[in-house]
């Protein structure tokens, strides 16, 4: 149970780090996966 | 450019694991299309580096053969070929940058045309070691030499990889695992994070104090650590989006940077902080020149001139 836990806890923090990644990319910069 | 548009080079990345994992009874699957990717990719994103990074690996391939079978004058041809590398991405930096005036240049060479060429002369410059070691024995198909030259989850920021693991890499079959799926994503994410939002949010703070009026020592302080941290998250995220793609593209990608604030002693610290660029001075410089300068002295003061 404890690992089905951390598991649910681990995809909401992963989740909320890819939307909050979604809104702030900007595409600025030479970095390939950027100014493409 | 809109949003969209900004994540075509993460989507081609996911749609090339996606063809990757569709494929994979096919046993030369992650060699061919990782060619075919790679060359397609650095098209779509500039042809003038596409040109030159497909003609700059073409050249060295033959330089590396020409290397591996050489029987007589081994060496001399060895230091010839480094001397030509570095000296042809010095002069192509220099002039990048308007510190050097080349006629006939200016027609065909772009600053484009410099991105990632430090990381790729190190890449070639560890063939030729592999080259010049091994022998006949050493030599790699063009396929894969190509695409270690080219590998683009690495090709502009690195880490790093070595052509021996490299090569050994293309020989096994794809296979990724559901673990290493779950694994390379989250890594992807997590790079992506660091570099997207907390870079982004930690350069505004850090501008931000430095347009005050009057820095007192606290806000010099404060922004030497966290200039530091910065270049951190910036630098690992980096890194590990490049582990994370590498990984689900079937190749095991070096770790960068090792829990450097953990590490015990001063030396580890910068052993695991940019760990692949501190093994490939140690592996190609330090090695070579300490075999014959055996004095503390002279190791001190060669670890000086590699770490200027």
């Amino acid at each position: 149970m404890a690992a089905f836990f951390r598991k649910v806890i681990e995809l909401i923090v992963y989740l909320a780090m890819l939307i909050a990644v979604l809104i702030a990319f900007t595409g600025k910069g030479l970095f390939i996966y950027e100014g493409f | 450019m809109s949003y969209m548009l900004n994540m075509n080079a993460l989507v081609a990345m996911f749609g090339m694991i996606a063809a990757l994992m569709l494929t994979r009874f096919w046993k030369q699957n992650k060699r061919v299309l990782l060619l075919f990717f790679n060359v397609c990719f650095l098209f779509v994103f500039s042809e003038k580096l596409f040109a030159f990074a497909v003609a700059y690996a073409s050249a060295n391939y033959l330089a590396y053969v020409a290397l591996c079978r050489a029987r007589a004058g081994r060496k001399a041809l060895f230091i010839a070929l480094i001397a030509l590398n570095v000296a042809v991405v010095a002069a192509l930096r220099l002039f990048a940058m308007g510190e050097l005036d080349l006629p006939g240049l200016d027609a065909v060479s772009d600053v484009i045309i410099t991105l990632g060429s430090i990381y790729t002369l190190l890449k070639v410059i560890d063939a030729l070691y592999f080259a010049y070691y091994i022998g006949r024995e050493g030599e790699a198909p063009a396929l894969d030499y190509v695409n270690y030259l080219l590998f683009v989850p690495t090709f502009t920021s690195g880490p790093i990889l070595k052509f021996r693991d490299f090569i050994a890499d293309a020989q096994k079959p794809y296979a990724v695992s559901a673990a290493d799926f779950e694994w390379g994503v989250k890594r992807i994410i997590l790079g992506l994070f660091k570099k997207v939002v907390l870079v982004a949010g930690m350069t505004a703070v850090f501008n931000d104090v430095l347009a005050r009026e009057e820095l007192r020592t606290a806000d010099s302080l404060f922004l030497m650590v966290w200039f530091y941290a910065l270049i951190y998250f910036d630098f690992s995220g980096y890194s590990d989006i490049a582990i994370g793609f590498g990984r689900l593209m079937g190749y095991t990608v070096p770790e960068n940077f090792k829990q450097p604030f953990l590490s015990p002693t001063l030396t580890q610290y910068w052993r695991n902080w940019h760990a692949t660029l501190g093994d490939w001075f140690r592996d190609h410089i330090f090695m070579i020149f300490s075999r014959r300068y055996t004095s503390r002295r002279a190791a001190a003061a060669l670890s000086l001139v590699i770490m200027c």
